[in-house]
């Protein structure tokens, strides 16, 4: 399974597979908040970081054409699944890489942000921030520079770049980049409450309610039943907000606690990206596009947990023989041996 | 078993995106999907009226925007929603010739956001059409 040629084979079949599954995105017109979005984009371009500027420029170049608008995401989406096997295959085996990327292309938790033109700028950011970690990663700083560009200039969200690559850079940061994502966000976060002029929360009551929106949306991640273009924050009970927000936190210590282990990266994409939206506390909650770039970590988990409830069933299975389970088999990483 | 599980998942997964992608080429199965996984929250009813009415189905769209007003909580979040319902309402009302009712409607609209201009333009053009 990991001979170069047949990861090769897996990963065509995955890319042409994710073609195939939206094949019908030619047939989507303007939905929802399209329309009202695209009316503002003709004016002057605001070079700023953060600011959707490369977003704006290339909605620009192919709207003129709507289905190759929708082509473009489609090949976007296409791109990222490269990038997550390229990311991937550093740190598994080239196979269970293939994985990665194939359920991060296959996942219909994925459509609204390929589907919706409106997601371009969260398509386009997970570009950015896969080219930051992979140039950190492998210490190729044109790369990692180019990411960091990418991610800056088509979502405020990118700011995570910048922990982001600290955490990528030669080992664990774990907590240094913790600790910039919080203050960056913060301070990316407080404009946006203001310009959005819209009732906001405080902060101690939005968080739980937010992370109750998270839960809900990331159950589809298990079991993909109850995708919405609108999912309803206010009908999760208090308590699973309670157990929400305790998951997160029971997840970011989990993440501190084995930063040594080659799993740190994988387990705190998710928290990171999903960070800025706790920062950005008016009434919106998390919907499924603004997922997306969170699911780049959540397919490492959900192909590596897979994976692992595997080998614990064959270690039990050996162990029953007197065979010694032997333990992780699937993070044998090349960079990380 | 593991290619096996593999190919249980991959498929699945492939599956479920292909019909996924097919609900978001027709915009009012998408928000008729979304009244369902959150049937509490009248956005998706308001965006699913919408839909209908611009279809012609204008029963079902005031249907739609009658349950988008009844699950309308007081929350600060919703009472754009509720505004958007009301007036959508009274439109199609009217649209449907009975300007007195359009009038009511747009009264009891009235009363709850007194101050926002569009609903006052639109209150205007019933009571002139009266």
């Amino acid at each position: 399974m990991d001979r170069p040629r047949t990861v090769i084979t897996l990963l065509l079949m995955a890319l042409v597979g994710a073609v195939w599954a939206y094949r019908d995105v030619w047939a989507i017109g303007l939905v929802y908040e399209d329309e009202r979005w695209l009316s503002g984009i003709w004016g002057p371009l605001e070079w700023t970081v953060p600011s959707r500027a490369l977003t704006t420029l290339t909605v620009r170049w192919t709207l003129p054409v709507l289905p190759w608008a929708h082509a473009f995401n489609v090949g976007v989406h296409v791109m990222n699944g490269v990038l997550v096997f390229l990311l991937a295959s550093g740190m598994l085996r080239p196979s269970v890489a293939v994985a990665v990327a194939t359920v991060f292309l296959w996942h219909p938790l994925n459509v609204e942000a390929v589907a919706y033109l409106y997601g371009r700028a969260d398509l386009l950011v997970t570009t950015g921030l896969l080219l930051t970690a992979i140039g950190m990663r492998s210490e190729r700083w044109p790369v990692a520079a180019l990411g960091i560009a990418v991610a800056l200039t088509t979502k405020e969200t990118g700011l995570t770049a910048l922990p982001l690559a600290v955490l990528c850079w030669r080992g664990s940061r774990v907590a240094l980049g913790l600790l910039l994502l919080a203050g960056v966000g913060v301070v990316a976060g407080l404009p946006f409450v203001r310009w959005a002029g819209m009732p906001s929360l405080p902060w101690w009551a939005f968080a739980p309610v937010q992370s109750g929106a998270l839960l809900q949306i990331l159950t589809n991640a298990i079991w993909p039943a109850h995708l919405s273009i609108d999912h309803d924050a206010l009908t999760v009970a208090p308590w699973v907000r309670v157990l929400a927000v305790v998951g997160l936190a029971a997840w970011a210590a989990a993440v501190w606690r084995w930063q040594s282990s080659p799993l740190w990266l994988l387990a705190a994409w998710p928290l990171l990206m999903v960070a800025p939206r706790f920062a950005l506390y008016h009434v919106e909650t998390i919907n499924e596009r603004q997922l997306y770039p969170a699911m780049v970590g959540v397919s490492f988990l959900l192909v590596v947990g897979l994976v692992r409830c595997v080998d614990v069933a064959r270690g039990y299975a050996a162990f029953t023989q007197y065979q010694p389970f032997t333990g992780w088999t699937v993070l044998e990483g090349r960079t990380t041996t | 078993m593991l290619r096996l599980v593999a190919v249980i998942v991959g498929s699945g997964l492939l599956l479920t995106t292909a019909a996924r992608v097919e609900v978001w080429t027709d915009e009012a199965r998408l928000w008729q999907e979304a009244t369902q996984v959150s049937p509490q929250k009248p956005r998706p009813w308001v965006n699913y009226g919408k839909q209908l009415a611009l279809r012609g189905h204008t029963s079902g769209a005031e249907l739609a925007y009658m349950e988008a007003l009844r699950v309308s909580v007081p929350r600060p979040e919703r009472r754009v929603t509720e505004m958007a319902a009301g007036v959508n309402l009274a439109l199609l009302t009217m649209q449907r010739g009975e300007p007195e009712q359009a009038w009511r409607q747009i009264q009891a609209v009235e009363r709850q956001f007194p101050r926002v201009p569009q609903v006052q333009e639109i209150a205007a053009w019933i009571a002139h059409a009266r």
